[in-house]
């Protein structure tokens, strides 16, 4: 199975092993991540469910596999410079969702169908934890679609091409990233 | 008695730079002490993470923040901490401060601006005042910004031109977006003047400057060509070629002591490692922005200053001033237009450069209920600003929900491909209320256990009516251009870069903090010269009369040395 079909299907049945492994090609860190370590890759694949399914991806447009969100969010949670209350805040929403979907469908939220993804996560944005955490994830999935590539989503400018975005010069340099400065 | 030095100024934005600049080149030794770090053209990159969405050249709030202070609609007061909410007051802390980040929209205050008193009367519930100084005493300073900082634009008549010393600016105009044109034909029809924008940014390559390349991102963003007039590229740069500037960036001025006879003797500093310094000059500026100098002088208690430095008359602080106004915009929807109208309207990186001031001044019964001329204001007109993720996030509500999944997805495609976005940005007097101010908020400390300061907002109901009418006209403008989603609307939010006043100059020590000179009243050797000084502010953005005075101030000291030096 392709990683873009794995990711898109939220898949079942893998052993955590192998879910792992697949989830740690996704994001693929340069970063040393200490203040990343809670986050099981169950934690991993719900985020990677959530942001499939709030940025689809298209036959002509990218979606969060695509613009490599998963990525872009290990890179920010895994930076040092990085609020650990954003990172505490991020790590216990995909728990409460989790939670949430057991409660509900009894079942883990990435086994769900695509329409009970939907259902869950409008109700989950019904409370003001859950609707600021899909705020919080959307927030990302749009950075890494519109960032500069040097922070590890948008890969060759796909987002920029998408919406006829023009980047301005110069760009970020990997030495000159934001924290580096 | 020595000295280290013969000046030392905190601070190294627009209020600090003509200091640095006119006293290194006159032979005098100077200390600059700035908090930030010193980047130059090679550091400034366009990066919209680090420009606008970390925060990256301004402090980080656990560790430095504001309070602020907001009126509730059942008139009590409320106020929070900085951190966790969406308030920022901080705006570049680097070398050259906020200049570096300005849109350099350049405007000079009208000769009424300096009576408003006197043109307009007074209006209840406002601390209005005329200046203790003409736009006379002003003029050779604007016009030597022009020069100097380096300002770009075109003079042409029109109702509220105020008069110049020179005849043209010293560069043309900065090369226009198709926009202009749309809004100039719009105007005609209207009979309405448009003018194009002056702006501190260099049209050609002068003064050891190169021109702008028009990367499209300006306003928020470093300049990596050094077109941008920013305190640090068109002074402090030229001052350090001198020799005679000490810059010490990661400098945060802690105190200003006094000596018993209330003069001030020594200013200590922290260094990045927090390791304290002192050091000690013949003169000292302070030139930290609005707010952190009404902060750093409440903070620089003496014998002689129990209130704080300058504060006897309890004066530090008060009178804090935004920018009023309003705001709009406008799409031109490119299925509206000709194929060859929307391929020049795709063009990017080149200026709108467009404002109007036909309403400087307005005569209208019905809004106002009065005869009498109303001070009124500018109307600038710029592209939205092209940071992509704040315009894709503004696309993610819909009814309430937010909006995801393939709806999203279409609604981003549309914003970002069907039609050209114009903005407004209208001026006008923010005026000074007694609960517009700055004070120290003994409770929430920043890293170096210092008070922060606790800013009070006060918006007066005249900044709306005139930011309404501003706002209304803009949108008459843009509808004859033929746009859609047309939006304006007044704003009583206070744009928090764009902030005065707090240390207001005047004749009375009981009701300003310093002479006319900008040299505080019963602190014979301190200086003020940011935008604190400002007792009202004009409808205009405030950087270029900041510059200005800065530099006739910078003439005061220079006298006060002795005058320019002979050279060895």
């Amino acid at each position: 199975m392709k990683r873009r079909d794995f990711l898109l299907t939220s898949g079942t049945g893998l052993s955590s092993l192998s879910l792992s492994g697949i989830v740690n090609a996704a994001i693929c860190s340069d970063i040393p991540a200490p203040s990343v370590r809670e986050f099981t890759p169950q934690d991993w694949h719900i985020i990677a469910a959530v942001q499939n399914h709030i940025f689809p991806s298209e036959d002509q447009t990218p979606g969060a596999v695509e613009i490599q969100a998963l990525r872009y969010l290990h890179n920010y949670l895994a930076n040092p410079a990085t609020d650990p209350e954003n990172v505490k805040f991020i790590h216990s929403g995909s728990r409460q969702l989790q939670q949430f979907a057991e409660k509900n469908h009894s079942i883990p939220f990435t086994q769900l169908s695509i329409d009970e993804r939907e259902k869950l996560l409008r109700e989950f944005e019904t409370r003001p934890e859950g609707r600021r955490w899909l705020i919080t994830i959307l927030n990302y999935v749009l950075e890494s679609l519109l960032t500069d590539p040097v922070y590890g989503g948008n890969p060759d400018g796909i987002g920029w091409q998408w919406l006829e975005h023009r980047a301005g010069e110069p760009r970020p340099p990997a030495n000159k990233r934001y924290w580096l400065l | 008695m020595s000295y280290d030095f013969d000046i030392c100024v905190v601070g190294s934005g627009a209020g600090a730079g003509p200091i640095i600049y006119t006293l290194a080149h006159a032979g005098y030794k100077v200390l600059v002490l700035e908090k930030g770090p010193w980047y130059t053209e090679q550091d400034y990159f366009k990066d919209e993470l680090k420009t606008s969405l970390r925060g990256g050249y301004t402090p980080d709030l656990r560790e430095q923040q504001h309070v602020v202070e907001l009126e509730n609609d059942d008139g009590s007061w409320r106020s929070f901490p900085t951190y966790q909410s969406s308030w920022n007051f901080w705006n570049g802390n680097v070398v050259g401060g906020s200049s570096n980040f300005m849109s350099g929209f350049f405007h000079r205050l009208k000769p009424n601006d300096f009576h408003l008193l006197s043109s307009y009367g007074p209006i209840e519930r406002a601390n209005i005042v005329d200046w203790p100084i003409s736009y006379n005493n002003m003029e050779p300073y604007y016009d030597k910004v022009e020069k100097v900082v380096g300002v770009s634009g075109r003079v042409i008549d029109h109702p509220f031109q105020e008069p110049r010393s020179s005849k043209d600016f010293p560069f043309p105009p900065t090369t226009e977006h198709p926009l202009a044109e749309h809004i100039d034909w719009a105007c005609e029809r209207l009979g309405i003047h448009t003018i194009p924008m002056p702006r501190a940014i260099l049209s050609q390559p002068a003064m050891n400057r190169k021109a702008c390349v028009y990367s499209g991102y300006c306003g928020s963003y470093g300049c990596a060509t050094g077109a941008k007039g920013s305190s640090r590229a068109a002074l402090i740069d030229s001052a350090m070629a001198t020799g005679n500037v000490d810059l010490r960036p990661h400098a945060m001025v802690t105190h200003i002591h006094s000596d018993p006879q209330g003069k001030v003797c020594a200013v200590e500093y922290v260094d990045k490692e927090d390791k304290k310094h002192t050091a000690d000059a013949r003169l000292y500026v302070v030139a930290a922005q609005a707010i952190e100098t009404s902060r750093l002088l409440l903070n620089s208690t003496g014998s002689k200053h129990p209130d704080g430095l300058g504060n006897n008359s309890g004066q530090v602080g008060k009178n804090l001033i935004f920018a009023g106004g309003g705001a709009g915009s406008g799409r031109l929807t490119y299925d509206k237009f000709s194929e060859q109208q929307v391929t020049e309207l795709k063009e990017f990186g080149t200026f709108v450069n467009r404002s109007v001031q036909d309403w400087y001044e307005i005569t209208d019964k019905d809004m106002f209920k009065s005869d009498a001329p109303q001070k009124g204001g500018t109307i600038d007109f710029v592209h939205l600003h092209p940071n992509p993720v704040a315009r894709a996030s503004r696309q993610t509500r819909s009814n309430g929900q937010i909006l995801w999944g393939k709806p999203l997805k279409d609604r981003l495609k549309a914003h970002f491909t069907g039609g050209r976005y114009l903005k407004v940005e209208a001026f006008c007097d923010w005026l000074p209320t007694d609960n517009s101010h700055v004070s120290l908020d003994h409770q929430v400390k920043d890293k170096w256990g210092l008070p922060v300061a606790k800013i009070k907002v006060d918006v007066h109901v005249q900044n709306l009516k005139v930011g309404w009418y501003l706002a209304n006209k803009s949108a008459d403008i843009m509808r004859e251009m033929g746009a859609d989603n047309v939006l304006a609307f007044a704003s009583g939010v206070p744009p928090t870069n764009l902030v005065a006043g707090g240390c207001r100059f005047g004749t009375d020590p009981e009701k300003s903090v310093l002479n006319p000179d900008c040299q505080v009243h019963d602190v014979e050797n301190l200086y003020v010269t940011d935008g604190s000084f400002i007792p009202t502010g004009g409808s205009v953005p405030h950087t270029w009369t900041i510059y200005a005075n800065a530099f006739r101030v910078a003439d005061k000291l220079l006298e006060r040395l002795g005058g320019q030096k002979k050279q060895v």
